[in-house]
């Protein structure tokens, strides 16, 4: 005889089920992952995306600097990658190590300059020299005979791990994964204002990916309700919602955004509080192409007899719509939201492009892209292409994702098998 | 036609084995099958869906899917008329020779089997072109012959239009004269006639007859349906699970069955002569239909008055306890009634009243009282794939009318009802935790009446619910809705195109055509004693197996 309980919360019969019993009981998530599981680009940049997204959400801690111009190294500006190593001609070390990078000093001999009573001759002099050539700042010498240890869950500068206004909450600490005994290491070379490189990349994955969710959950806000409420209604409600929709498509995007900024100028808002602002414009414009395939997938499925059958068994209309529609198109709206952030973290870097968006001081990947097409980086601070390496890393991450989530998402649509 | 040999076949299949590759893992469809077919022959291939009959069918002409691996030995010889080829052997332009040459294919969809864009008659003039040589012109001669031949009217006419200008019996016709247009030697019919409706079946089951005379050709039929069988077949083999598990001549076949299996499928056929005698006297109904009719506003058309109607004034009355069968072609309104009485199509005339414990009444233009419907009349879709949600399991599928109206409450109750009425559906109570897609369709069937049980209704809608199945299955299920009728005194209206589940299922039968009712009464009258013309063009056009000598079989059986 079989309780109740033990048919549907028997937690450990499903354990001792058999194989079969996991395929046959497996719900619409389940057959999602294990399709997944299969594909072996999806999971490799799954894997990378995972990374990107905890060392960005974790920023602070896997930043060995204060990305900050707090943390600025006013020594070691314009400075050159430092690298790690283990060992070198002094021996070997367990503890991997780097050198004490020094600044060369210009040797700009201002007081020759006075001495030679000035004039143009000696000025001339002095700029042929090279000498204030943007190049010849960068360079640097290594003291191979003084090694910085790296330490790890060291104490750096504090910063928030979370940190609620509204609730009061605001949880500090300030150890960080890695750092040196005595002055910083610079693991991607440091920028003109001896601001960190590698840590402001790390910060600027969050500051763009939050973006980037504000963005797409407005949009995707807007495109279930428009779409929705066409499909399901249909009729007169969906000829004038998706008149409206084309209405709006038709609109060009940049005008948009560059009315948005001149406007929100007027207001006074921190340059943060300002890009949030274009993004939810952004997404509340961009209904249009989601809505407009929500409408057709609810069009098509509200006729299945499902549906029908729900209705018959005295299902409210909510009810219909959230309980079996909804569900019907999530695991498609999951992956259209995937396979559009690189979408809209392409728009948040045109709009920096374009001196909309943010700007320095902010770290955004934006910004930092923006950066490098600085002649004078191209040709003098190579590293500081680190962040456009990042950017792609992370938009092929999510196309690669949200491929194979594509291709393994609704695995009932061979429901006929 | 060329001389052949009587003695050697036209096609000859021999130990052909096919495994279809899949994602778990290899799966035996055809399992050393044999086969010999002689010329002029027309040899029935019967089985159940799975069996291997139509993976046989399309290796005979190589157009079995990519994941399909032919094992050796497998033969499949064909006789051209000189020396015979193998079939598995060939490519290219000989592989194209016997595709539409030498063997043509009809199939069951003929909608799906034309290009939508073009017109039918360019589609035959191509194949004409290309195997027989002749210029357009020409070939749109012997077309629009063809045509005329396979009893298409104004054939000129029709040879210029769309594939979705024409009815379904039309459209069969128009795939059948595609086929013929090269004179094949060997016709293979994919369940020509099993998406058409009984009288168009039996104009065109009469037409291939006729045309195999004319021709000469050799017919490889391939049907579920044992009646359709015994009316045109001379050679039967029946398959199940890959394997031929009886074959020789239609007449010892049908009537001296040697495999189980074969007298399984053989007790799905009606058996007219013994229908019950209707009760004395009829029981109240239970609900009652006064003057229906349904309007359906044209599509594109914003103006009033350009409608269709589907249904017109029709009154019935349903009696209670009784499984009553509402029979009709394809169009005839009998889902929009069936629907109309739930309230899920609205009706622009009329009311429907159900007599339950508290009466009610649905009116034209009035507001559907979805719940009250609800609690006493539930609805079997035919569709079983369709009518589940795939996203919720099999106990919250059942469940969802008691918690969408809230009639539990407790999960407990809930869960304990899911149970009961799983039960009584026969379905594993262990399986409720599963997703439909871990269902077969006849499973499915019963997920889809248990949802339908689980507040006790006492009124069911089955649209079409045998439709998908096979013939085993759906005796399972009609078993299934007869026992509900006589252990809960359920009444169900079985609405059907079927003649042979209905004369099997039904106490009391529903004709109707064009929207209209033509007739109605007893099973047993509508059968044996049709008074409408078209109820009588209905009966006859069943194919039915000799009731005389099926009876001497059992009598012989029953003497042994």
């Amino acid at each position: 005889m079989l309780s109740i309980s033990s048919i549907f919360r028997g937690r450990a019969a499903r354990q001792t089920a058999s194989q079969d019993d996991a395929y046959y009981t497996a719900g619409q998530f389940a057959l999602i992952k294990a399709r997944f599981m299969k594909k072996t680009a999806g999971l490799v940049a799954g894997f990378v995306l995972l990374l990107m997204l905890l060392m960005g959400l974790f920023a602070p801690f896997f930043s060995p600097v204060d990305p900050g111009i707090d943390g600025a190294d006013e020594s070691y500006r314009r400075g050159a990658p430092q690298a790690v190593y283990f060992w070198d001609q002094n021996g070997f070390s367990w503890r991997p190590f780097t050198y004490t990078y020094v600044k060369d000093q210009p040797k700009t001999d201002f007081a020759a300059l006075l001495q030679g009573g000035g004039g143009l001759a000696a000025l001339d002099k002095l700029t042929s020299s090279g000498a204030l050539n943007a190049s010849s700042q960068n360079k640097y010498t290594v003291h191979e005979d003084q090694r910085r240890y790296l330490q790890f869950f060291v104490r750096g500068w504090e910063y928030s791990i979370l940190s609620i206004d509204t609730l009061g909450i605001d949880i500090r600490w300030d150890r960080h994964l890695v750092g040196v005994e005595q002055g910083m290491i610079h693991l991607m070379g440091t920028d003109e204002d001896g601001k960190d490189v590698f840590s402001r990349t790390l910060h600027a994955i969050w500051v763009t990916i939050s973006i980037a969710i504000v963005a797409l959950i407005v949009k995707l806000f807007s495109s279930l309700l428009v779409g929705g409420v066409s499909g399901y209604f249909g009729g007169r409600v969906d000829a004038v919602l998706m008149s409206i929709t084309e209405a709006v498509r038709v609109i060009p995007p940049i005008p948009i955004y560059l009315a948005c900024a001149v406007a929100l100028a007027q207001i006074d808002l921190t340059p943060t509080q300002r890009y949030f602002a274009i993004a939810v414009v952004i997404g509340a414009l961009d209904f249009a192409t989601l809505g407009r395939r929500l409408r057709t997938h609810i069009l098509v499925e509200r006729t299945q007899d499902y549906v029908l059958a729900a209705q018959l068994s005295g299902a409210s209309h909510m009810r219909v719509i959230w309980r079996h529609l909804v569900p019907s198109f999530g695991s498609y709206i999951i992956v259209d939201t995937l396979i559009n952030f690189p979408y809209v973290i392409l728009a948040e870097t045109s709009l920096s492009f374009l001196g909309l968006g943010l700007t320095e001081p902010v770290n955004s990947l934006g910004v930092l892209l923006q950066k490098a097409q600085d002649p004078d980086i191209q040709q003098n601070m190579v590293w500081q292409f680190f962040p456009v390496a990042v950017f792609v890393a992370l938009v092929m991450a999510f196309v690669f994702v949200g491929d194979a989530l594509r291709d393994a998402a609704d695995p009932y649509s061979e429901r006929n098998k | 036609m060329m001389a052949l040999n009587p003695m050697t076949p036209l096609l000859d299949i021999q130990d052909l084995t096919i495994d279809f590759r899949t994602d778990e893992g290899l799966v035996r469809a055809v399992n050393n099958v044999n086969l010999k077919l002689h010329a002029g022959e027309v040899m029935g291939l019967v089985g159940e869906s799975g069996s291997g009959k139509s993976a046989t069918a399309k290796a005979i002409m190589r157009l079995h899917p990519g994941n399909a691996l032919i094992r050796q030995p497998s033969r499949i010889q064909l006789h051209n008329g000189k020396q015979p080829v193998n079939v598995l052997g060939l490519s290219g332009r000989n592989l194209r020779m016997v595709r539409g040459g030498l063997v043509s294919m009809i199939f069951q969809e003929p909608m799906a089997s034309f290009a939508p864009a073009i017109p039918i008659g360019e589609q035959i003039v191509e194949t004409i072109c290309i195997h027989l040589g002749h210029d357009r012109k020409e070939a749109r001669r012997i077309g629009i012959e063809l045509f005329e031949r396979v009893g298409i009217p104004l054939p000129e006419k029709r040879f210029d239009q769309y594939v979705f200008e024409l009815s379904g019996g039309m459209r069969q016709r128009a795939m059948i004269a595609t086929a013929l247009a090269t004179r094949p030697k060997l016709l293979i019919a994919d369940e020509p006639t099993t998406a058409l409706d009984v009288t168009i079946q039996a104009q065109v089951l009469e037409l291939m007859m006729e045309l195999r005379e004319q021709m000469g050709m050799s017919i490889l039929f391939i049907t579920h349906d044992l009646g359709v069988i015994g009316k045109v077949a001379d050679n039967v083999s029946v398959m199940r699970q890959g394997k031929v598990v009886e074959a020789g001549a239609a007449d010892r076949v049908l009537y001296q069955p040697q495999h189980s299996y074969t007298r399984r499928l053989l007790d799905a056929l009606p058996h007219i002569h013994s229908l019950p005698q209707p009760p004395a006297q009829t029981p109240a109904p239970i609900v009652s239909i006064d003057n229906l009719s349904i309007d359906y506003q044209l599509a594109g058309s914003g103006r009033k008055g350009e409608s269709f109607s589907a249904v017109r004034d029709i009154s019935l009355d349903l009696p209670q306890g009784q499984i009553i069968g509402l029979v009709g072609e394809s169009g005839s309104g009998k889902t929009s009634l069936g629907k109309a009485i739930l309230g899920a199509t609205p009706m622009s005339q009329g009311q429907v009243r159900f007599h339950t414990e508290a009466p009610f009444t649905l009116k034209a233009g009035a507001k559907i009282k979805r719940r009250q419907v609800a609690s006493v009349a539930q609805m079997v879709f035919q569709d079983p794939y369709s009518s589940l949600n795939p996203r919720l399991t099999v106990r919250d599928i059942i469940a969802e009318p008691l918690e969408a109206m809230g009639l539990t409450g407790s999960r407990q109750e809930t869960d304990a009802r899911v149970i009961e009425v799983a039960k009584r559906c026969h379905l594993n109570v262990d399986h409720l935790r599963r997703f439909p897609h871990a269902f077969s369709g006849g499973q499915r069937q019963r997920i889809s009446i248990a949802r339908a049980l689980i507040c006790n209704p006492q009124f069911l809608v089955a649209d079409e619910s045998v439709a998908a199945l096979d013939v085993s299955i759906q005796a399972e299920i009609l078993g299934l809705l007869k026992e509900l009728k006589r252990e809960y005194g359920l009444t169900i209206l079985f609405i059907s195109h079927d003649l042979s589940v209905i004369a099997n299922l039904c106490d009391h039968v529903v004709v109707m055509k064009h929207g209209e009712l033509v007739e109605q009464g007893s099973v047993r009258k509508i059968f044996t004693a049709p008074e409408q013309a078209y109820t009588r063009r209905l009966i006859s056009a069943i194919p039915l197996l000799d009731q005389a000598r099926l009876d001497a079989q059992v009598k012989q059986q029953v003497r042994a």
